[in-house]
């Protein structure tokens, strides 16, 4: 893991506001509020993935002038009904115009505008839910945002404006009538699928706002209009606090945002909290954490300085074991997942591989769409018993969320256990977890730099003959799903020996400053069916650490795996048949997790004066062991 | 349950749905727009592609009857049309150019 952005050490601390900070408030009411007849300048943007070359281009490629969108000629397909068989036709840039969904720009008449239509959730006034409830700060904002998905269905009323044209259509000539829009018909309220986390969120004193990117999602835009859009409705929002006849006058804090995506939406707030930082600080926002449900990973085929990564807020990343949508069916780099996002992330962060979780379960408006749901699971699936309910869905999302803010918003902890591995969710939902936040954190190693014989501090490495940093998906695309270094050992029965060992230099031998050593760790499982990952055993190694003046402990990975109560882990086995094609392929995920091993197991060493980490690999069984972020953590 | 996934729903992948009734091409802005009437072609999160020949669309967008696309230069009699998502494999049509339009 080579991308912590945080100087040196790779060390983030609290921010002095105390363990506990502040309270969390509580609200009993709440009130949804739609935000409706609004628009924006935002360019339609479709950022173009160039799929003839690798990797992945984008290219900006359109502005907001309404003769350059009405110029696009993609067409918009839907059945005729006046005539079996027969298509209507619609040119995308008219039909947003004429239709009403876009305006014209009422300071530019050459210019168009976009509507940026809302929900928005706030805590109540029990006497009276139209006003924000009574409260002695401002309330932290929170943004949600979903992903592609069906957007416009028909453009109704319709006005015919040319002779049809046969079209060879099911190998029989059909009329393709071209028209233009008078009106847009159905439209799928894709953002009001997460009232469930908008409610849990007002109960703990934050306003949200879920946004409608229908308008994204009608021209295909990756990510770049998305996070336009995001911005769009933040400064919306900003503008209403500032104007004392809102209700929102004087009420919001700025300062304090979450961006929460899901799907491509969950690689937009990625680039929503990139961009934030090029506005003028006028502009900008306090981003104060990123969340990433179930999102698609389009940059990571980019060259690395390209790759969208979370810079300066935390970042939390759920994804399902069981999504149906983003789901590495095909192994290839340029469509990644979730665990992509937390490889790169250099900040306070945590990613929860839910185990039973699909994709479009997450929102409570998706399974419902007809012609669309997630690709296997529709909201009554019970195809796999391991798949858990639409409403244990929403329970853990409500659970990982409003815990991750009570840190990121409240500088609360009281959560902190559900994110380092000591407390499970509140339905039991399983899971693997990765994460690195704490009050202190020191990186000794993260298996990823130019340097093999060096680690993070400076410290030399000695490896063995056994051991080598590798590119984890080097090591298979379907098995390994991050795009990582780790460190790698081979064990061969019997012929290993020797340990991996990085020295600490001086100025960093005290880990009584630390409470925990912890590593990501995963092996190469025999994935090959349900029955050989359960029986399959998990990595054999020890940690040794040594001090400067001879002494030593050893701690074996039964007394580490003891200590961590929901850890380690096996890989969750799910393969998929491609009917058309037959293929069949296995996409179970040996996915690293966070390991702790506590520096009290380590007796009769000084603590305070530590030469030395060595990871000994048990020779006893052949082995392919993967160990990653090599870290010190405070709590 | 054995971890494996069973016909429900959508099958076991977004591209096995695929199926293209038809497709042309008109000239556009810089070049020539694909048109084409499928049936199981949804908006999800992978997004979705499509080639004639060797030559892939840009800005490929769906909606609930097909697809849409810009060609930089007209495909060459011949050449097949084949769709995909980003993210599974491809699909080949038995949609073929054969001229002035595609059928």
């Amino acid at each position: 893991m080579g991308y912590d952005s945080i100087s040196g050490a790779g060390q983030f601390v609290a921010d002095g506001s105390g363990q506990f900070g502040e309270a969390i408030p509580s609200f009993a009411s709440h009130t949804f509020l739609p935000i409706t007849g609004e628009f924006a300048s935002v360019r339609v943007t479709t950022d173009t993935h160039d799929t003839s070359t690798a990797p992945i281009t984008f290219n900006i490629n359109t502005s907001d002038d309404i003769a350059a969108l009405r110029a696009r000629t993609q067409e918009f397909l839907q059945r005729d009904p006046a005539t079996p068989g027969a298509r209507l036709a619609f040119r995308r840039g008219d039909a947003v115009m004429d239709s009403g969904f876009f305006r014209v720009d009422p300071r530019n008449a050459a210019r168009y505008q976009i509507p940026i239509d809302s929900l928005v959730c706030f805590p109540a006034d029990p006497a009276d839910a139209s006003k924000l409830a009574p409260h002695n700060r401002r309330f932290p904002v929170a943004l949600i945002i979903h992903g592609q998905h069906p957007s416009i269905q028909d453009f109704t009323p319709f006005t015919r404006t040319g002779p049809a044209v046969p079209r060879v259509i099911g190998g029989v000539a059909r009329p393709v009538t071209p028209c233009r829009a008078d009106g847009v018909g159905t439209r799928v309220a894709n953002h009001e699928g997460y009232r469930y986390l908008q409610e849990d969120l007002a109960a703990m004193g934050v306003v949200s706002i879920s946004i409608d990117t229908n308008p994204a999602n009608f021209f295909g835009s990756l990510l770049q209009m998305r996070a336009e859009m995001i911005f769009a409705n933040l400064d919306h929002l900003r503008r209403l606090s500032r104007t004392s006849s809102s209700r929102f006058h004087r009420k919001l804090d700025f300062r304090k945002v979450a961006l929460i995506g899901h799907s491509r939406g969950g690689d937009a707030v990625v680039l929503a909290e990139n961009l934030n930082r090029r506005r003028s600080s006028s502009r900008r926002f306090g981003i104060k954490s990123v969340i990433s449900i179930a999102p698609t990973d389009l940059t990571g085929a980019l060259q690395r300085s390209d790759r969208l990564r979370v810079r300066n807020s935390d970042l939390l990343i759920l994804y399902g074991s069981h999504d149906g949508d983003v789901t590495g069916f095909d192994g290839n780099d340029r469509f990644g997942t979730g665990f992509r996002h937390y490889d790169r992330n250099g900040a306070r962060r945590a990613m929860v591989f839910l185990h039973g979780c699909t994709h479009n379960r997450f929102n409570s408006v998706w399974n419902e769409i007809p012609g669309h749901f997630d690709f296997f699971h529709r909201a009554a699936d019970r195809s796999d018993a391991r798949m858990i309910s639409v409403a244990d869905h929403q329970q853990a999302a409500r659970d990982y969320v409003s815990g991750w803010l009570a840190k990121s918003f409240y500088n609360d902890n009281t959560f902190e256990s559900v994110f380092d591995g000591r407390d499970p969710n509140s339905r039991g939902v399983p899971f693997s977890l990765q994460w690195k936040t704490g009050s202190r954190t020191r990186t000794i190693d993260f298996f990823d730099d130019s340097d093999d014989s060096r680690n993070q501090l400076g410290g030399s490495v000695t490896p063995s003959a056994f051991t080598s940093e590798v590119f984890l998906p080097s090591q298979g695309q379907f098995q390994f799903p991050h795009q990582d270094r780790a460190l790698k050992g081979t064990v061969v029965s019997l012929l290993s020996s020797g340990p991996y060992r990085t020295e600490i230099p001086s100025g960093n031998q005290n880990f009584t400053r630390f409470e925990l050593l912890t590593f990501r760790l995963t092996r190469r499982f025999d994935v090959s069916s349900l029955a050989a990952v359960a029986a399959d055993p998990f990595p054999l190694f020890s940690i040794r650490i040594e001090d400067r003046s001879g002494g030593s402990a050893t701690v074996d990975a039964a007394t580490i795996f003891a200590a961590n109560p929901l850890a380690p882990t096996r890989p969750y086995f799910r393969q998929m048949t491609h009917r058309i094609t037959g293929v069949t392929r296995n996409i179970t995920k040996n996915n690293m997790e966070t390991i702790t091993a506590p520096l009290s197991l380590f007796t009769g060493v000084a603590l305070t004066r530590v030469r030395a980490v060595e990871i000994l690999f048990d020779s006893s069984r052949a082995d392919e062991i993967y160990f990653d972020t090599l870290t010190l953590i405070r709590r | 349950m054995n971890g494996s996934e069973t016909i429900v729903g959508g099958g076991p992948s977004p591209s096995e749905r695929l199926r293209v009734l038809g497709a042309w091409i008109s000239p556009g802005p810089g070049g020539w727009v694909l048109s084409a009437v499928a049936e199981g072609v949804v908006d999800r999160a992978a997004p979705f592609e499509a080639r004639v020949g060797d030559q892939w669309a840009r800005e490929v967008m769906v909606s609930p009857e097909g697809f849409s696309g810009y060609l930089t230069h007209p495909p060459n009699p011949g050449e097949r049309l084949f769709v995909r998502y980003m993210d599974t494999p491809e699909v080949r049509t038995d949609i073929v150019f054969q001229g002035p339009s595609v059928s």
